[in-house]
C-alpha cells in the first residue's frame, strides 16, 4: 500500500471510492514509469498530498506546487520538441553538406 | 552503382526535410540571456519574500516587484515571438515561465505574508528545474554559422 493510500484511508470518508482508486492507479503508474520526469511527478504529488494532510502546507500551497509541477512537465515537453527538431536538422543538413562538399564528385 | 541508388533517396529526403516546418528556430544568444535573467528575477523574488530574511511582507514592495518582473517577462516573450519564425517553442518556453511567476506573485499577494521555509523548499527546486529545462532547450538548438 502506498503512503498516499494510507493517508486517504485514514482521512477520507468523503473521498469517493472510484476517485480514490483512479488517483492511486495514476500515482502508482507514474511512480513505476521508467521516464524520470513522470516517475518524479508521481513521487512529488504523493509527498505534497502527505504534507497537506499533515499540515505542513495549506491548500493554496498544494495547489501552487501542483501547478508548478504541471508547468515543469510542459517545459520538459517543449524542450524535448526543440531537441528532436534540432537533431533532425543537424542530421539532414549534415548529410547534405557531406554530399555537396565531399561525395558529389564520386556520385556524379 | 549500388551506392548511387542508395544515396539518391537520402538526398531527396534530406532536401525535403530541410525545406519543411519540421525544424525549429536556431539558437539565439539574447533569448538564452533572457532565460537566465528571468531566472534571477524569479529566484530573487523567493529570496526576498520567504521566512528567514530580515524583511517583513509589504504590499507595496511585493506589488512593485511583481509589476516590474511582469514587464521583463513581457519583453522576453515579445522578443522570443519576434525571433521564433519556425515554430512557437521559444515563445512557449517564456510563456510557461511567465505564468509561473504570475501565479507565485498572486499567491504572495493573496496570503499577505512571507512564504514558509517548508513550502519554499518544495517550490524553489521545481521552478529552478523549469528554467533549467528552458535553458537546455535553447542550448539544444542549431547554431547558425
Amino acid at each position: 500500500m502506498t503512503v498516499l493510500s494510507e493517508i486517504i484511508d485514514a482521512t477520507g470518508s468523503d473521498v469517493k471510492q472510484q476517485l480514490k482508486t483512479e488517483l492511486l492507479d495514476l500515482i502508482q503508474g507514474a511512480k513505476s514509469e521508467s521516464t524520470e520526469v513522470i516517475k518524479e511527478t508521481g513521487e512529488k504529488i504523493e509527498k505534497w498530498v502527505k504534507m497537506k494532510v499533515e499540515g505542513d502546507i495549506d491548500a493554496d500551497e498544494l495547489q501552487e506546487l501542483l501547478n508548478s509541477r504541471k508547468a515543469t512537465v510542459q517545459q520538459f515537453l517543449n524542450t524535448q520538441e526543440i531537441t528532436a527538431k534540432a537533431r533532425m536538422e543537424k542530421i539532414s543538413v549534415g548529410l547534405i553538406d557531406l554530399i555537396v562538399d565531399k561525395a558529389m564528385g564520386v556520385i556524379v | 552503382m549500388n551506392s548511387i541508388t542508395s544515396t539518391i533517396p537520402l538526398i531527396i529526403l534530406s532536401l525535403a526535410l530541410s525545406g519543411c516546418a519540421l525544424f525549429t528556430s536556431p539558437y539565439d544568444v539574447t533569448r538564452h540571456e533572457n532565460f537566465t535573467k528571468l531566472k534571477a528575477v524569479h529566484m530573487k523574488f523567493f529570496d526576498d519574500w520567504t521566512v528567514g530574511t530580515d524583511k517583513t511582507w509589504n504590499l507595496e514592495s511585493v506589488t512593485s516587484y511583481c509589476d516590474n518582473g511582469d514587464l521583463q517577462y513581457r519583453e522576453a516573450f515579445e522578443y522570443a515571438k519576434s525571433t521564433d519564425k519556425s515554430d512557437s517553442t521559444g515563445e512557449r518556453a517564456v510563456k510557461i515561465l511567465w505564468e509561473s511567476f504570475t501565479s507565485n506573485c498572486a499567491l504572495s499577494l493573496k496570503k499577505e505574508k512571507l512564504f514558509s521555509k517548508v513550502f519554499m523548499q518544495e517550490l524553489r527546486p521545481e521552478i529552478e528545474k523549469n528554467y533549467n529545462y528552458a535553458i537546455a532547450g535553447e542550448l539544444a538548438r542549431v547554431t547558425k554559422k
